[in-house]
């Protein structure tokens, strides 16, 4: 009985991947065991008569055979494709201009009708004020106060208004002015911006910080700035106009007193 | 339906390199010719419909074989019977008319054979008659490489008991 370990080393050697060590191993073995000498005769007897029996000549013609067949299946599909698309031979250049529109505009809408859904909502005072900037869903909501202030001082005009949500607040200021002039805005409680706008206005400069906003612009034009009140303290708001660095206007704008 | 002339040089030279090894493959694996040549066909066939989506980093002899083998292994286990080479088929090898294997030897390996399941036969076939590596038969089956030296050795052992059944020492 042979062991299994010398009966892979053999069939390794035979297949020539055997280690410079396995090889050592076998020559050992087979030199120390006639049954292990008829067992690897054997097997090279095998291999012997693979290498004997040669190959199956294929038909003379196999070349050509091959050949036809994939042209033939090639044709096949070729015309698979055409009648796939025969129906459209029935179609004249007008209608087939005609298709072609109406696809193109069931491709339109489709895609408009996707756009649409990938859309923003957009609340009331989005549509009214800050359409297309970063103002969030914090301006939307029910108001539940509102404040108003008109401003007439130093040859400025306009109006200051505030309202108080659930947990924002909102000051839209609109101002005609001949000149360059500043605004802050301060609420108490040193409420965090949330979002700003000033659609109408041409070049400006704004600052925020914990404190509130400055918003500087060469001439009046109309700006809404949203505070967040996560508290809902709906605190007062301080509203200031500065001109030439001179203070023209001041007026701190409280909940249900205006 | 109209005649397509296949005009691709690529293809017509791997057919001609290739042809004669996939149908011997063929042939030893399902023992019969009209079927060996049945599967040499359709292996070009999707070679050719492949022929774009074919990876030149990898070894186009096992992408071949791969096609064919699998191809030739749908036929041996769809006929679902190991074929019997009773006395006709054997007259059968040494008619001049047909004479598609060369010698007596080749006949008494190919029944020999033939008393093998399909997965030692395979392994063996692709090992002795087209020198292939562990790693070229295992990456050809989809089985490990021991697996792949594992029914090399026990097909050779049954393969020799077969033989000398027959009456044809090794």
């Amino acid at each position: 009985m042979i062991e299994e370990r010398y009966i892979e080393l053999m069939n390794k050697e035979l297949d020539g991947v055997n280690t410079p060590d396995g090889s050592a191993a076998l020559r050992s073995f087979l030199a120390a065991s006639e049954e292990a000498r008829r067992a690897y005769d054997e097997l090279r007897g095998i291999a012997g008569i693979f290498a004997a029996a040669g190959d199956v000549m294929p038909p003379p013609d196999m070349k050509r055979t091959i050949m036809a067949a994939v042209a033939e299946r090639e044709a096949l599909r070729g015309a698979r494709r055409a009648e796939r698309w025969r129906f459209l031979d029935i179609l004249t250049p007008r209608m087939k201009v005609a298709c072609s529109f109406v696809a193109g505009i069931a491709f339109g809408l489709v895609a408009l009708i996707i756009l649409l859904r990938a859309m923003p909502q957009v609340s009331e005072l989005d549509r009214k004020d800050l359409y297309g900037t970063l103002a969030g869903r914090r301006g939307a909501g029910d108001v539940i106060a509102s404040e108003s202030v008109s401003i007439e001082a130093g040859g400025i005009s306009g109006r200051v208004a505030a309202q108080y949500r659930d947990n924002s607040l909102t000051v839209a200021l609109d101002l005609n002015a001949p000149r360059e002039i500043e605004v802050v805005l301060s609420p108490a409680g040193r409420l965090p911006v949330e979002s700003f706008a000033a659609p109408s206005c041409g070049s400006y400069d704004i600052r925020t910080d914990a404190g509130g906003v400055a918003f500087k612009t060469a001439s009046g034009c109309g700006f809404t700035v949203i505070f967040r009140d996560e508290a809902g303290a709906h605190p007062s708001v301080n509203v200031t106009v500065s001109a030439d660095g001179s203070r023209i206007f001041e007026h701190t704008i409280v909940k249900g007193r205006e | 339906m109209k005649e397509v002339k296949i005009d691709n040089k690529a293809f017509d030279s791997i057919v001609e390199e290739y042809g004669k090894a996939i149908f011997n493959a063929a042939f030893r694996i399902v023992n019969d010719y009209e079927d060996a040549m049945d599967i040499t066909q359709n292996t070009f066939i999707k070679v050719y419909e492949r022929l774009d989506r074919y990876d030149p980093s990898h070894d186009i002899f096992s992408w071949l074989y791969k096609i064919a083998v699998n191809e030739a292994i749908t036929v041996a286990r769809r006929r679902s019977r190991t074929v019997e080479l009773d006395d006709e088929t054997c007259i059968q090898f040494r008619n001049p008319e047909t004479e598609y294997v060369q010698n007596e030897t080749s006949a008494h390996l190919q029944r020999a054979l033939m008393e093998l399941s399909l997965d030692y036969r395979t392994v063996l076939i692709l090992r002795h008659f087209h020198g292939l590596s562990y790693e070229a038969i295992s990456d050809i089956l989809g089985i490990p490489e021991k697996t792949v030296k594992s029914r090399l050795f026990t097909g050779r052992r049954l393969l020799r008991d077969s033989l000398l059944q027959m009456g044809y020492a090794p």
